[in-house]
């Protein structure tokens, strides 16, 4: 379990219209080097960076950060709202562009990937469990989660199937025992709308995990949940880690970081340990 | 919720497409059709008959009116004519045919320039005495009969549609008129004094020489006779013209009706669009981060987007076609103009064209959805969408 951060000032590109990113500070954090880096980690951010304008006025969401995360890494990042945390591993997804710097998932640089190569590269090698609700309101919670199969037509990581019904039974059996394993299982015939905050994130979970992803990607993946899920999903995060995905979460819940094996912090943009 | 707003703008516009369109081809190719019966450049009818005559040739309801041969003869004496044929109306009753009262005209073969020319297409033999050619609404019975003042007369021929009075008329020719009239008068009252059964003529249709013009022929027949100012001067040309201008306005209208229609629908077909982009943002973004590319985002869009299109232009076209082809008749009558359906290939074309509109407009609503979509950040998107 290894990383290393680094922030500096940034420049200023790119514009925005939401109100939801972080303010400059232009500080200025000295590197961290807290352990030596791994030969091929999975994620790499070097000197990340992503310029917003509010009101006319340039500020970094994201400056100047660097990251490694190792496979089977598990790693936290704490900080207030607006922060840039949100930013940040959206970037990681190839969800947002940086305005300098770059972002290295799975040995790609995703800056240099066409659209179908970075969509590709998010359905086979990215789970991303988002903080709003993102579940189809007209697929039922099963078809929910199998819907990353069903996008690329195959179950990716397993072997080929002798039939498309196969295929399609076997990513059904999978469904079904994620959502056994976060106790949402008796859900599957469900629709959203009929779901609880809670379960809708449980349920969010078990599609990010359906493809088996190198990288998990979750933000708040705790925040509707009562302790006892919490642990379930915290639990079952970990063990995806230990079983070798690296795992980026962020955070406010005190009882999801004591799952991580490191726990940064973002503030006004520049990521340090915590 | 939305699937079904946006359907039912398309069928709307649809519905308004055809429905509009059909009526003006229909009204056109009454038009067109009545243009090609009126082969005569003047009609000279007895004193006080002239509107009459103009409803007969029109979409009146049909009449009796008549002079005698004599005063016909005579008339076909004056400068200036090159063809002349007389023609006998007869308002029927009630027949068991039909629905309505019969127009019968009696014609002579021999003479005619008017009638033959157009039935030449369905029947080609000589109207013999006692036969009939039956209009197209005429119903005619298995055996080819109708049965008119309790007598069975043969038809040879049933005429094809022409959007006018025709259609609700039997022609016989001018021997048969006397046997009409003695059959009427041994079932109801009789139709015409038994002495001018044989002599009663109701027009004399007349063709002008090169170089005349019909005013100026009808002037030479009232030099005739000091009594031939009384008759009555129809000018069918006139007639066109007059109607030709109502079915302009009427088209004119119908084309501004359905223009707005148009209008109106593209803007809340774009405002239903508009509508949904917040919700359409956070389910395609939602799709984005589960890995879908921009292609097959609009890959589902324009499918969802044609669908809607195709399936509110069928049932638009069918909701047209509803009101427009079992009414035909009644649509022709209330409009009180020519009123004939257009050929089938014709339709078939226009329900093609109203429902490849209904998909064009259905994926050009879904544009703007589409432009949205296509932004590279999924991420900013998604939070448009919260």
């Amino acid at each position: 379990m290894t990383g290393s951060i680094e922030a500096m000032n940034g420049t200023v590109v790119g514009t925005m219209d939401g109100d939801t990113a972080d303010s400059a500070t232009g500080a200025v954090t000295p590197k961290i080097q807290v352990a030596a880096a791994q030969p091929e980690p999975l994620v790499e951010l070097k000197d990340l960076t992503r310029t917003f304008i509010r009101r006319g006025v340039p500020f970094d969401a994201v400056s100047h950060v660097n990251l490694t995360i190792a496979p089977g890494e598990f790693v936290a990042i704490v900080g207030r709202s607006g922060n840039g945390k949100s930013t940040l591993i959206n970037m990681v997804a190839g969800l947002v562009r940086p305005t300098s710097g770059s972002v290295i998932v799975d040995g790609r640089n995703v800056a240099e990937l066409n659209d179908r190569e970075l969509s590709l590269l998010r359905n086979r090698a990215i789970g991303f469990v988002t903080q709003s609700q993102t579940l189809l309101a007209n697929l039922n919670v099963l078809d929910n989660v199998m819907l990353p199969v069903v996008l690329y037509g195959a179950l990716y990581g397993a072997a080929p199937a002798e039939s498309e019904d196969i295929d399609a039974e076997r990513a059904a059996q999978h469904a079904r025992t994620l959502l056994e394993r976060l106790d949402v299982a008796d859900l599957a015939d469900s629709y959203p709308r009929e779901l609880s905050g809670g379960e809708m994130r449980r349920v969010s979970i078990a599609r990010a995990l359906m493809n088996t992803p190198k990288l998990l990607i979750a933000d708040e993946p705790t925040g509707d949940l009562d302790q006892t899920s919490t642990d379930l999903v915290m639990r079952l995060l970990r063990e995806r880690a230990d079983d070798g995905t690296a795992v980026l979460m962020v955070t406010h819940d005190p009882d999801a970081l004591a799952w991580a094996d490191t726990v940064y912090r973002m503030d006004a943009g520049a990521l340090s340990m915590a | 919720m939305r699937t079904g707003a946006l359907l039912a703008v398309v069928t709307i516009l649809t519905l308004a497409f055809f429905g509009g369109t059909m009526l003006t081809m229909n009204l056109n190719a009454g038009m067109t059709s009545m243009e090609r019966r009126l082969g005569a450049d003047l009609m000279v009818v007895p004193q006080n008959t002239t509107q009459k005559a103009e409803a007969l040739l029109t979409d009146g309801s049909p009449s009796t009116f008549y002079f005698t041969k004599d005063i016909a003869a005579k008339v076909e004496q004056a400068d200036g004519i090159e063809q002349a044929s007389e023609q006998t109306y007869i308002a029927s009753l009630a027949a068991a045919c039909c629905a309505e009262k019969l127009q019968i005209i009696g014609y002579d073969p021999a003479t005619d320039f008017v009638i033959e020319p157009w039935v030449a297409s369905q029947f080609d033999g000589t109207l013999e005495n006692g036969q009939m050619l039956a209009g197209a609404n005429v119903n005619v019975s298995a055996d080819g009969t109708v049965e008119l003042y309790g007598r069975t007369w043969p038809v040879v021929a049933q005429l094809a549609d022409t959007g006018t009075s025709l259609d609700n008329s039997v022609f016989i020719n001018l021997d048969t008129v006397p046997d009409m009239v003695d059959a009427s008068a041994k079932v109801a009252k009789r139709i015409m004094p038994a002495e001018y059964a044989d002599k009663a003529v109701s027009t004399v249709l007349v063709k002008v020489s090169e170089g005349y013009d019909a005013q100026t022929v009808a002037a030479n027949i009232q030099r005739l006779d000091p009594t031939f100012p009384e008759l009555g001067y129809v000018y069918p040309g006139g007639i066109t013209a007059s109607t030709k201008t109502a079915l302009n306005a009427l088209v004119a209208y119908l084309a501004v009706f359905v223009a707005a229609i148009w209008v109106m629908g593209v803007i809340v077909l774009l405002a239903v669009f508009a509508s949904s982009v917040n919700e359409r943002k956070r389910e395609f973004a939602s799709l984005r981060i589960l890995g879908a590319t921009r292609g097959m985002l609009a890959g589902i869009l324009l499918r969802e987007s044609a669908l809607i299109g195709l399936g509110g232009g069928i049932l638009g076209v069918g909701l047209a076609s509803l009101a427009i082809f079992p009414f035909s008749a009644l649509i022709g009558r209330q409009l009180q103009l020519p009123y004939l359906q257009a050929a089938w290939s014709a339709v078939l074309a226009v329900m093609a064209l109203a429902v490849i509109c209904a998909v064009t407009i259905g994926v050009i609503g879904s544009l703007s959805v589409l432009v949205r979509i296509g932004r590279p950040e999924a991420y900013l998107t998604l939070r448009e969408g919260e």
